[in-house]
């Protein structure tokens, strides 16, 4: 294990952070976990006698066969199953004990190690540490507290999944947009947007967060060469990249050729972080369940700390129930690591027929009416349809109008792209249109002469449902283009 | 509030919502959420994975009865039954089984498909119901639109109520002694306790009043406090707990003085009545039933509450386990839908195991076994009470008298002093030392007894050496094997330990009686070294 080379980066804190006092009474959890013998009469823990749940069994897939997710999806309620008991054996019954009481903010040791399992399969970072999260939003929401100072300036791709961002600006945070292109963050425009930064406008962006595979809304994946510049240029600016990074294992179409790659999914930028300025943010969402409300952030020790102290303080250690979930399964007896990977790359194979699936029904009945296109998404959940709205009767460019947030926009592509999704309704298709997504720029001091709502001319839609629903829902999607593109009637 | 009384709305309290709760915005994806499940929609808007996908086939358990615990303490097979429990192991035990599938089999059970899929921040609807019907039960809230919202407990509740009602610079009032973590949340944003004077029953109205009236904007630095934070019942760490009259006094004043009442009350359960030495004790026991046990509880904040100005919060930590991470507020709809913003970009909903879990387990149960299940707790802790200060009155020599002064005016007042040895007893006359080491008013809800050092008793003593005096025992303690809370970690205003008196804050929640009696032992030769031979 090489010795950590990490950089101080504690000027990056909050006020807020700074301020944040140690729990005391998590510090006397932490001296009585440290010594077993101590009799602890200092919190108010109730005895596990007291509790009235005895057992808890999770009846999981199995993944005995190669392709778990095939099995579970053609036998259903037949589909083999495997048992998860936590009242079997001396050692269970401590897991149930321990994570029913009130804990460490960073999770149960137990659980801790599993996540630190798949970090060091997944990824290259033997001097990083993890604490656990209620789950992505909860985890962003934590390291956006953690970094930002009100007045302060953080980056984002211009179209981005919104409630996170807003979330932050609740607390006098302002976001800058990013272009992005269907490869992710242009690296060059990053770099310009740092060069050029007028210090009277405000303290620099310190802070980037960027979805790296599958982005939401886009779909986009950013290749190694990009992730590189984009680390360099953190490096030179002295970012924090906070890399949310919950579509990970549904990458698609990937072989083992990437250089440097240890295993076939893209190399993260966890793992090319020498100086500890990458905050790493991961899920069981997408490949567990959503309402299981579990994550991890993998960070340096020095941001671990101060995110600890804040989860001591707000919704302390996550729940018992998730944690004893993934404890056992990947223990020993359940899926373990093997059985983990196996079970994402059956998923994901899934996801990527599915994803073809969409994409042919796409390509005949939507792509072969020549009024829209999409990309073929690398990673993720999303198809990101461009709509190519310059083809209605009543588009119109030359423009000089002035949009509500001030930029000056050229186009009506807006106005048609609401339109487009009030008959998609009609038609019964409800799809996202890019507007939800939109990071606006501050017309004053961004680079706006190619403003966002010209290029908001697309939809998203999903894989992420069944087959049925896709099979429903895309040849909708072309009737209403051709309807709406010919009627010119408003 | 007398039920023929037609209950009133809320009043329009939304100038109490700080900056940042009125500057969230709802997400535009939510406004997209209208048409999801819209009959014959077909969405592909929403990145939610199809449940066919979840590695669930179910989750099963097995949950103790809800007669588990005895409700009177009457003979001594029942009131022993945990310690039994402890070492006896599961098998006496009586349990049932609770099963939560992927798909009900009828339309409106708990499944996982919709416990583990992406929901609002209200939560399960069958926990939710289960909840609002509880509330309207149990507290019966004085006035008509209150509404209930699920939380990640309390710790998670408070922090989200402070940065939704205060802004930074703000005071808030609490008690004079208060739980460290709630003042420890707020503190990083520049907002910062007040506290008011205590008694035998919690905060005094009349402090409060006077805080109120005699506030001085410019020597305050600040603006008259608009938040209260209060724990009413089993107050942490002083184990008292607050009655109707005294309630009634202080919500008036906040009605006066417009404040907002957070009420924190974690302990409402563990109501446990006076300590009763344990040479009374035989003749004192009889059974209650369900509804007579609830009807002797201290009435919550709410039921006096006719404008919506309480913002109540209740935890599953302390009557189901604290792993659940599980708790709901109580409040007036527009502070709940700010509460319910703070939620959805942060914690969004709890974990979906604990809720279906806990969802089944009540439903189970129905309201009358979980009101049962609270009542035989409340048993349990009432006997963990007695047993702690049962073995204080062993290893110490304990004398009751009748408080006069102060805070503990009108209280029995148990003050320890120092007993001889045991084997010194038997073989030399040993006059037991008459200086007491410490006093404590026996609490009568809540986990924890609150004991005042009487450290000018230790030889040697100089005003002003109280605080050290804690730090040092609290280490010899720990050194030699008990570990107990600290008095300063519960100080509202930490810069103002004017009082200059050493505390410690001992539970019985959790220990076994083993533990607990040898950490008694091990308490009282600590104390008598320390006391005796100080270095």
């Amino acid at each position: 294990m090489a010795p950590s080379s990490f950089v101080d980066l504690t000027h990056h804190f909050s006020p807020e952070t700074i301020a944040r006092k140690t729990n005391p009474l998590k510090d006397i959890i932490r001296i009585s976990l440290s010594n077993p013998q101590l009799i602890s009469l200092a919190n108010g823990d109730p005895h596990h006698s007291l509790y009235p749940i005895r057992r808890i069994d999770y009846e999981v897939a199995s993944v005995s066969s190669e392709d778990p997710v095939a099995d579970l999806k053609s036998l259903g309620d037949a589909a083999p199953t495997q048992v998860l008991s936590t009242s079997h054996d001396v050692d269970s019954q401590r897991l149930l004990k321990a994570s029913l009481q009130y804990g460490h903010g960073a999770g149960l040791a137990d659980a801790l190690r599993t996540v630190d399992s798949i970090n060091k399969a997944y990824h290259d970072a033997p001097n990083h540490v993890t604490t656990m999260t209620l789950g992505n939003a909860d985890g962003i929401t934590k390291v956006l507290r953690m970094l930002g100072a009100p007045g302060d300036y953080f980056l984002a791709d211009e179209f981005t999944f919104s409630p996170m961002p807003l979330a932050a600006e609740a607390h006098d945070v302002k976001w800058v947009p990013v272009r992005i292109d269907s490869g992710g963050i242009v690296p060059e425009v990053l770099e310009r947007i740092l060069a050029s930064w007028n210090p009277e406008r405000g303290r620099r962006p310190h802070v980037l967060y960027t979805v790296p595979c599958g982005q939401n809304p886009t779909g986009s994946t950013l290749s190694l060469e990009r992730r590189k510049k984009i680390y360099e240029i953190a490096q030179r600016y002295d970012l924090i990249i906070i890399e949310d990074d919950p579509y990970y294992f549904l990458q698609y179409d990937r072989t083992r050729s990437e250089p440097g790659a240890s295993n076939d999914f893209a190399r993260s930028l966890l793992s090319m972080d020498t100086d500890g300025r990458v905050i790493r943010i991961d899920s069981f969402s997408k490949i567990m369940a959503p309402g299981m409300r579990l994550g991890w952030i993998t960070s340096t020790p020095a941001f671990y700390d101060y995110l600890v102290k804040y989860i001591d303080l707000s919704t302390q250690n996550p729940h018992g129930f998730g944690q004893i979930l993934i404890t056992s399964l990947l223990g020993p007896s359940g899926w373990q690591l093997s059985g983990f990977d196996k079970w994402v790359r059956s998923l994901r194979a899934d996801y990527q027929r599915r994803r073809d699936f969409l994409l042919s029904l796409f390509a005949r009945e939507v792509a072969a009416t020549g009024l829209a296109s999409a990309d073929v998404p690398e990673a993720g959940m999303f198809v990101w349809v461009r709509v190519h709205v310059a083809k209605h009767p009543r588009f119109r460019s030359g423009l000089a109008a002035r949009a509500a947030d001030g930029t000056v926009v050229r186009t009506n592509t807006a106005a048609l792209m609401a339109e487009l999704f009030d008959a998609c309704v009609a038609g019964g298709l409800v799809i996202c249109p890019a507007s939800v997504f939109v990071i606006r720029a501050d017309p004053a001091h961004d680079d706006v002469s190619d403003p966002i709502d010209d290029r908001s001319n697309f939809i998203r839609t999903t894989f992420a449902g069944s087959e049925e629903t896709i099979a429903a829902g895309i040849p909708i999607l072309g009737r209403v283009l051709k309807e709406f593109f010919a009627s010119p009637a408003a | 509030m007398s039920s023929f009384e037609k209950q009133q709305k809320a009043i329009d309290l939304s100038h109490h919502l700080s900056k940042v709760a009125l500057a969230r915005e709802t997400s535009p994806l939510k406004g997209l959420a209208r048409y999801f499940g819209r009959p014959g929609l077909i969405t592909l808007a929403g990145g939610t994975p199809s449940p066919d996908y979840f590695p669930f086939a179910a989750i099963s358990g097995d949950a103790l009865v809800p007669e588990s615990f005895a409700v009177s303490t009457s003979h001594s097979e029942s009131s022993l039954s945990w310690l039994w429990k402890l070492f006896g192991g599961s098998s006496k035990e009586k349990t049932s089984p609770i099963t939560i599938p992927k798909f009900s089999e009828h339309a409106g059970d708990v499944n996982l498909a919709t416990a583990l899929q992406y929901g609002t921040a209200t939560g399960l609807p069958q926990l939710s119901k289960f909840i609002n019907d509880f509330v309207g039960k149990i507290y019966q809230p004085g006035y008509s639109d209150w509404t209930t919202l699920v939380q990640t407990g309390n710790t998670d509740g408070w922090s989200r109520v402070v940065l939704t009602l205060c802004n930074p610079g703000e005071a808030f009032i609490t008690e004079d002694w208060t739980y460290p973590s709630a003042l420890a949340s707020s503190q990083p944003y520049g907002i910062h306790p007040v506290g008011v004077p205590m008694d035998s029953e919690g905060m005094r109205s009349d402090a409060l009043r006077k805080l109120l009236s005699e506030w001085d904007e410019s020597a305050r630095g600040c603006k008259r406090p608009h938040v209260m934070y209060t724990i009413p019942v089993g107050q942490n760490p002083t184990g008292v707990t607050m009655n109707v009259p005294r309630k009634k006094e202080i919500y008036d004043i906040c009605v006066e003085y417009d404040i907002i009442i957070v009420e924190d009350d974690p302990y409402y359960f563990l109501q446990m009545g006076s300590y009763v030495p344990k040479f009374e004790r035989a003749s004192q026991a009889s059974s209650v039933d369900s509804a007579k046990w609830l009807g002797s509880l201290s009435p919550s904040y709410v039921k006096l509450d006719y404008q919506g100005r309480v913002i109540r919060l209740d935890t599953f930590s302390k009557t189901i386990a604290p792993g659940a991470r599980l708790g709901f507020f109580t409040c007036n709809p527009r502070i709940a839908e700010r509460l319910e913003r703070a939620g959805e970009t942060s914690s969004q909903a709890p974990c979906g195991f604990g809720q279906s879990l806990i969802a089944q387990l009540l439903t189970t149960w129905q309201f009358e076994g979980y009101v049962r299940w609270l009542q035989g707790l409340s048993v349990q802790y009432k006997v963990r009470r007695d047993f702690l200060i049962d073995s204080l009155a062993e290893e110490f020599h304990l004398r009751m008298s009748l408080g006069t002064a102060g805070s503990r005016a009108g209280c029995i007042v148990y003050t320890a002093s120092g007993r001889p040895r045991r084997d010194a007893e038997m073989t030399e006359k040993f006059a037991s030392n008459d200086k007491p080491y410490f006093s404590f008013v026996p609490p009568s809800a809540g986990m924890f007894i609150w004991l005042k050092m009487h450290f000018e008793n230790v030889q040697g003593f100089r005003a002003g050496d109280e605080d050290t005096l804690e730090m040092k025992l609290w280490t010899k303690l720990a050194e030699a094997g008990v570990l107990i809370g600290p008095g300063r970690y519960f100080n509202a205003e930490d810069e103002d330990l004017g009082t200059a008196e050493g505390h410690f804050r001992i539970s019985f929640s959790f220990a076994s009686d083993t533990e607990l009696k040898k950490a008694a032992v091990i308490f009282a030769k600590v104390l008598r070294d320390f006391f005796e031979n100080p270095q």
